[in-house]
């Protein structure tokens, strides 16, 4: 197996991502965050609709750890902005493939339901 | 805070907790800062969510470490301290719970407690505890029903009911029928001072129709359907030869029967019907027979009561009497002694256990009917209470549950499962409890019904009651079991839509409404509590009141009876004579002759006469009695000031102390002159006051002349023993003075007043009994709110006592979450009792409604009793040992 096709298969495999998870992807995409940081982006970005808790958030990352899509970051912000208690993730090379395979999966979703009478009678 | 964060991720397996326990506190700790800023609203709510999520995701951590790692589930119980290796901790145990942290991460006691323990003790004991509460407020609702009913709302439809009575002897702490020896001669002769008619009641099966019917009815005498009033409509009634030996069988219809056996009653005279007893004539047609015999709605036909021959009469009649107006019992045992002198009747009459029932409870409809509504709505109350109590038990006993959903659900149990499960035990708490309150709530009216001598009534025989108090009931288990399941059923549809691992999260939202209900629930138990307390201990006060002022008259062996003028008794000079040998009898203590129409305590009466003296105004009036020598003596009534009246007096007159006070307040009563009736009166003496009309009425200035006639004279007399036994005595001593007098209206002084305090009684023992189950509801009820209240806060307390609280410290803290639901309640409960204490009203003496001290005893009674509750719960729940966990340190 090539490794583009390895790495098409890892992603496959790892889809459908859970709401939670597709969230904090989508976070992490602008850039590395803490889990703090992350939960209020995606309080701000869905309007409050989707509140994560702590626990919900951490075992999130813990999954995506261990299935390499994202990492622990190494590089510390300024010392003034820094807090050394948190620490900061960020996408790896496997994570934003799998949100793009996500998001694509999510349109193709979309676009088909879209095709739909009821769907349709709606506008 | 942050720290009982800490404490609450011990959920989450070990090696979760040391890759990310810090990044968790720190999120928790922003958002405790965030939340702090918008408020305690956001601080509860934000630990709300924290709690269940913490516990869900845990939960499901190590699960998902289990499948992933292998680990078996009882390593798996074992890392959380649900080992039953564990030597500090088993399942079974009974123990206070401990904070106990050991090696190999065993979780903090605290979540077991929260669910384990539930789990493994308190199915048993929480049906058990919600089945005797239903049970008893159900037992209490029907008798009280019942017994309300028949007291206070159902008239008798029998003319002078008040005088009708069943016959019945006292044996072996049971009222039986007498047996009669001879109905003839007992019930033959004039001098009989009742009117006596016996009854059987009877079944059988109308043969012939469509569908056989069965009738039930009596076998009467031929004086019954008179002294019930009833209305012949057609044909004729029985006849003394119908009932004769080999007199063809005969049947009078009630208007109904007859209309349903023949379409309209004049059909039905000259018809015969056959039935599974032979074939009768109907000879009569009558309105009704309703509420006869005695706990029964209604009979549906009469047949001649037919005697065995040649005297004794087999299985004996039932047998009613309607005392004539001046009769009584004591005559008419006495009768009974004179006619069949070694009858078994005779026996039970000088063995004094001869009793008469009345059909109508005397006084009892004087009580107006909004006393009756008092009771049933109280009555009602407690009962709702009492389902909200088991409503919350349930939802105490799910809630301790919810582990157990969430791992059926994880393992593909349904919702209908699940909702089935739970039901079960809810139709099994109702369906017992109403099997259980039926034979106690019958078992209670029977007792009420021998302590306070009642007629029969309610569940034990009452068909109209038994189906309208037992449609009551079932309406209240039925609304129960519905509310319950939808409540029931709103749970577990929420915890099964989430999945298992969301079941923490999906309790919360509902668990975070439960605190501010459990605290509603108890302000209102403690409010609907308050009224029938309040009531009862007022209804008891006024009981003492009346049953010392009885006690207080010192009436031991008075009885009166009456006389009419005869040959021998026929003016003034004869009462002297008559006195002589009355008073000479070897038990009598004192006698005298009273006007009839003075009235004492035992017959209510006065005259009331034109008095003329000084400071009086024109047109006064003033109670007067004619008396002779040795009235005061025979009553008990002490003289204070100057002589009593003699034979020899004729225009003397004694005043009582309150005729003294009110027209002489100078004190120079003796000697005056006064008019009483135009005739000029010289006062020679003053008595003590005496209540001579009625025991509760207040007392009037009264004044006391020399018998002067002998129309409608009263002999009043005091023996050393019970006066039935010197009435032998006294009746053959005036009839040697006169041998042709007729004595009637016999009383004895102990019966009046017995009469008087019963009402008093009856009402003090209905509300002390709705007061008791009241205060039980209630401490059952703020031990369940407690609980609820208390359990939530099991880890700050833990956090509280690790920083140094004492055990009592955080006993008061908790106790003091009740503080102020409890007082709320207990104003509105007072507000509710001072809304609707005019009720009670007319049935007070010597206290009123506003009174405070029943008032301020209540409150303080249920305060005590809702601290005590509180208290209990508070300790259980607080028994923590930090000891080991301080001494192990977070791990």
């Amino acid at each position: 197996m090539s490794k583009t096709d390895a790495l098409r298969h890892n992603v496959d495999r790892l889809l459908p991502l859970k709401p939670v998870a597709f969230q904090i992807l989508l976070s992490l995409a602008d850039g590395e965050r803490h889990g703090y940081a992350i939960t209020q982006d995606i309080a701000g970005r869905t309007h409050a609709r989707m509140r994560i808790e702590p626990g919900n958030l951490y075992r999130s990352l813990k999954a995506l750890l261990d299935d390499g899509i994202i990492q622990e970051s190494e590089r510390r912000p300024a010392a003034d902005f820094d807090d050394e208690r948190r620490r900061y993730y960020r996408l790896t090379t496997l994570g934003r493939k799998v949100a793009a395979a996500e998001l694509a999966r999510l349109e193709a979703l979309v676009a088909d339901a879209r095709t739909k009478r009821w769907a349709s009678s709606r506008h | 805070m942050p720290g009982l964060y800490r404490l609450l991720l011990r959920c989450f397996p070990t090696s979760f907790r040391r890759r990310f326990g810090d990044d968790m506190a720190a999120l928790f700790a922003d958002r405790h800062a965030a939340a702090r800023r918008r408020g305690h609203t956001a601080v509860a709510l934000l630990w709300i969510r924290t709690i269940a999520d913490v516990v869900g995701h845990g939960l499901s951590e190590r699960r998902a470490v289990r499948r992933t790692e292998g680990t078996s589930l009882a390593g798996v119980w074992q890392d959380v301290g649900f080992a039953q290796r564990s030597s500090r901790w088993h399942w079974r145990s009974h123990l206070p719970t401990t904070l106990t942290l050991g090696r190999g991460g065993r979780f903090f006691r605290t979540m077991e407690s929260m669910i384990m323990r539930p789990i493994a003790r308190s199915r048993r004991m929480y049906l058990s505890l919600a089945t005797t509460l239903l049970t008893v407020s159900l037992s209490a609702f029907l008798s009280t029903f019942a017994v309300v009913e028949a007291l206070y709302l159902r008239d008798l439809p029998f003319p002078d009911s008040g005088r009708l009575f069943e016959l019945a002897e006292l044996r072996e702490g049971q009222l039986r029928t007498p047996e009669l020896d001879s109905w003839e001669r007992l019930t033959s002769g004039s001098s009989l001072p009742a009117t006596l008619a016996g009854w059987r009641e009877t079944e059988f099966e109308v043969q012939g129709t469509a569908q056989n019917v069965e009738l039930s009815g009596l076998s009467v005498t031929t004086a019954l359907p008179g002294l019930l009033g009833l209305e012949l409509i057609a044909g004729r009634p029985l006849a003394m030869a119908d009932a004769s030996p080999g007199a063809a069988p005969v049947i009078v219809l009630s208007r109904s029967t007859a209309a349903s056996l023949f379409g309209d009653h004049p059909a039905a005279v000259g018809s015969p019907i056959r039935t599974s007893a032979g074939v009768f004539t109907v000879v009569g047609v009558v309105e009704q027979i309703a509420r006869f015999p005695p706990g029964h709605s209604s009979s549906d036909f009469l047949t001649p009561l037919r005697p065995a021959a040649a005297g004794r009469v087999s299985l004996s009649p039932k047998v009613l009497i309607r005392l004539a107006s001046n009769g009584d019992l004591h005559l008419l045992q006495s009768e009974v002694l004179r006619r069949l002198p070694n009858s078994d009747l005779a026996l039970a009459t000088a063995a004094g256990r001869l009793r008469l029932m009345p059909l109508a409870v005397p006084g009892a409809n004087s009580v107006n009917g909004s006393m009756a509504l008092f009771v049933h709505v109280s009555a009602a109350a407690l009962l709702l209470v009492a389902l909200v109590n088991i409503s919350q038990l349930i939802l105490l006993h799910l809630r301790s549950r919810s582990t157990e959903f969430a791992i059926r659900v994880a393992l593909g149990a349904s919702f209908r499962q699940m909702t089935a499960r739970v039901l079960r035990d809810i139709l099994l708490i109702g369906g017992i409890s109403l099997l259980l309150a039926l034979p106690i709530s019958a078992w209670l009216i029977g007792r009420i019904q021998l302590l306070l001598e009642l007629p029969d009534t309610g569940l034990r025989g009452n068909a109209e009651l038994n189906i309208l108090a037992l449609e009551l009931a079932l309406g209240f288990v039925v609304a129960f079991v519905l509310l319950a399941s939808v409540v029931v059923s709103r749970l577990l549809r929420t915890e099964a839509r989430q999945s298992a691992l969301r079941l923490a999260g999906s309790l919360s939202p509902i668990a975070s409404k439960r605190p501010y209900l459990a605290k509603i629930h108890l302000f209102v138990q403690l409010a609907l509590t308050i009224p029938p307390l309040v009531a009862a201990l007022l209804l008891a006060k006024t009981y003492g009141a009346v049953h010392g002022r009885a006690e207080a008259f010192g009436g031991e062996g008075l009885a009166h009876v009456q006389l009419r003028p005869a040959p021998g008794f026929q003016s003034p000079a004869d009462i002297p004579v008559l006195l002589e040998r009355v008073r000479a009898l070897p038990n009598v203590v004192a006698a005298a002759i009273y006007d009839a129409g003075a009235g004492t305590i035992l017959r209510p009466g006065g005259r009331r006469s034109p008095f003329e003296g000084p400071g009086t105004e024109a047109g006064q009036v003033v109670r007067t009695r004619d008396i002779s020598t040795g009235y005061f003596e025979t009553l008990g009534i002490a003289v204070m000031a100057g002589r009593t009246l003699t034979d020899t007096d004729n225009s003397a007159a004694v005043i009582n102390q309150a005729a003294a006070d009110r027209y002489w307040p100078s004190g120079d009563a003796i000697g005056s002159t006064i008019l009483l009736s135009r005739e000029k009166y010289q006062i020679v003496g003053i008595v003590s006051n005496a209540h001579l009309g009625q025991l509760l009425m207040p007392i009037e200035p009264e004044f006391f002349m020399p018998q002067r006639h002998v129309f409608a004279a009263r002999l009043v007399f005091r023996t050393s023993h019970h006066p039935r036994t010197a009435l032998g005595g006294i009746t053959t001593a005036v009839r040697e003075v006169s041998p042709s007098q007729a004595l009637s209206g016999f009383d004895v002084l102990s019966d009046a007043l017995d009469a008087t305090v019963q009402p008093y009684k009856t009402r003090t023992v209905l509300l002390a009994s709705l007061a008791g189950v009241a205060m039980f509801l209630s401490v059952a009820g703020v031990l369940s709110v407690s609980e609820l209240l208390f359990r939530h806060r099991r880890p700050e307390i833990g956090v509280r006592m690790a920083l140094g609280a004492t055990r009592a410290q955080v006993v008061v803290w908790l106790a003091r979450s009740v503080v102020v639901p409890a007082i709320a309640g207990l104003i509105a409960g007072t507000a509710l009792y001072l809304s609707v204490a005019h009720v009670l009203e007319a049935t007070l003496f010597g206290v009123q409604t506003a009174d405070t001290a029943p008032l301020l005893g209540a409150c303080a009674l249920i305060a005590l009793a809702t601290m005590a509750a509180a208290a209990s719960q508070a300790a259980r729940v607080s028994d923590v040992d930090l000891a080991a966990w301080i001494r192990n340190g977070q791990t």
